[in-house]
């Protein structure tokens, strides 16, 4: 967990993508309060617990200083109902959150998540999920966002990766499949992308002029789901987990097109 | 943060409404007016993903190519690139295979023939009428100029020995059968062919 890299990272983009400004700020003062526990272990089997007691009040005390208004309220009357654990539990469980508990959820577990590492499994041991294909094989949770792998050669296309929203975990899964139902028809899948003017035959930067040249949208019209696509190829700096926030526009667009997101991200897109 | 209190409808609400955008706000708070503003001027296409093989040579190269539908109902290729998960290539290509869009797209492809007279200089575009017809006069006459009817053992054995083929590695099996029926026929011995799967 290379917390330093994912701060710099989100300072980097919100100069580059100022509408995203508002979001990387919470997700800026999450990452610190992560970082204030970063050499603490967290007992797998209490987690939850440990979570409410640890990670609880700096999250809350961090959304009420850079979170707007609803969420901010939404998250300290949550700490405030003596919920907050039940819903971490529920999180760790694989249950359904609304937004609000699944970002505070999110924020106060996914560090300690992966810190955990291999037994992020013994953590999350109440979700009765499958481990491995779609689901995560260390935890059993949904993917969040795909990654294609960087390659000193502009000729190769690296393998792509699935990154866990609940563990942050990554393992390889098919480039060809829907991540949310296994569909590899082609014509069953569409990739949505900034246009670029002319052929593209390699992945070196050509000079185009996209705002979003390394991310994508890759859908499926059979779930009619989607996840937003890192190519680290094309932007060898990105660092997916923050990168994949700032696809707001592209999340967006495909709301508009009838699609859904396989899990929302921290900020609830 | 203010002071405001969230009732348990409110909540309820923010918790229910999903990702949906109201009044330019996430469910969350965000304010999405800049975001709303930079996706409206965004141009995305969407492609569909096809499954291919390198043309080129014997080593089978998997191809994923991106292709969309125009409103006219062209299918335009986008991009072709190695297939990563592939166990023959795991998503590399040499550079001819990476620039095999160029066999379907190409601003410097040459749409018609060119012919260059003897003695002459510059080249000039001919009809594929005059091409064609150039290309069998000047196949018959070598082939009228080197054909051997008997060896030097007097064996009788019809052949061409003036002209040779050498078939590319795009070529599909069908056109290799075709082009190999029709060597033969003109009595051809040397035939090859590029390799591949």
């Amino acid at each position: 967990m290379d917390l330093d890299s994912r701060r710099q990272r989100a300072w980097h983009l919100r100069e580059r993508y100022p509408f995203a400004q508002q979001m990387l700020g919470v997700y800026v003062a999450v990452v610190e309060v992560w970082g204030s526990l970063e050499n603490e272990l967290p007992p797998p089997g209490e987690l939850a617990s440990w979570a409410g007691e640890k990670m609880l009040p700096g999250v809350v005390k961090a959304t009420e200083a850079a979170a707007p208004q609803p969420l901010a309220v939404a998250t300290h009357d949550l700490a405030r109902s003596g919920r907050a654990v039940e819903v971490l539990a529920g999180w760790l469980a694989g249950q359904e959150l609304g937004p609000a508990e699944r970002f505070l959820a999110r924020a106060c577990l996914q560090a300690p998540l992966e810190a955990l590492r291999e037994e992020a499994g013994t953590a999350c041991a109440a979700d009765p999920a499958p481990r491995g294909g779609r689901h995560c094989p260390r935890c059993g949770g949904l993917p969040q966002l795909s990654i294609r792998a960087g390659a000193d050669d502009p000729l190769v296309r690296g393998q792509r990766q699935l990154s866990c929203a609940r563990c942050a975990h990554r393992w390889q899964y098919s480039a060809s499949s829907c991540p949310s139902c296994g569909e590899s028809t082609g014509a069953r899948r569409t990739v949505y992308a900034e246009k670029h003017d002319g052929p593209v035959v390699s992945r070196t930067a050509d000079g185009g002029t996209e705002l979003f040249a390394h991310l994508s949208i890759d859908a499926c019209a059979t779930c009619q789901r989607y996840l937003i696509d890192v190519d680290s190829g094309r932007d060898a700096r990105a660092v997916p987990e923050v990168d994949e926030l700032v696809a707001l526009p592209l999340d967006l667009y495909a709301n508009e097109q009838g699609l859904s997101k396989v899990t929302p991200n921290l900020m609830g897109f | 943060m203010s002071e405001v209190e969230v009732s348990r409808r409110q909540f309820l609400q923010i918790g229910a409404a999903g990702t949906g955008v109201l009044g330019g706000l996430s469910p969350l708070g965000f304010d999405l007016t800049q975001a709303i503003t930079v996706k409206q001027k965004l141009r995305i296409e969407g492609a569909t993903v096809s499954h291919s093989v390198c043309p080129y040579c014997a080593v089978g190269c998997a191809l994923l190519a991106y292709t969309k539908k125009n409103a006219d109902g062209k299918v335009e290729l986008l991009q072709i690139e190695g297939d990563p998960d592939s166990p023959v290539n795991e998503g590399r290509l040499c550079p001819k295979g990476a620039s095999a869009l160029q066999l379907a797209v190409s601003r410097r492809r040459v749409p018609s023939p060119m012919y260059r007279e003897p003695g002459a200089k510059e080249w000039k575009t001919v009809s594929w009428d005059f091409a064609l017809d150039r290309l069998a006069r000047n196949i018959k006459a070598s082939r009228d100029r080197t054909f051997v009817t008997t060896d030097a053992n007097g064996n009788l054995v019809n052949r061409c020995e003036g002209i040779a083929f050498a078939g590319g590695a795009a070529f599909s099996s069908e056109e290799g059968y075709l082009a190999t029926k029709l060597m033969r026929s003109l009595g051809y011995v040397y035939l090859e062919q590029q390799a591949r799967v």
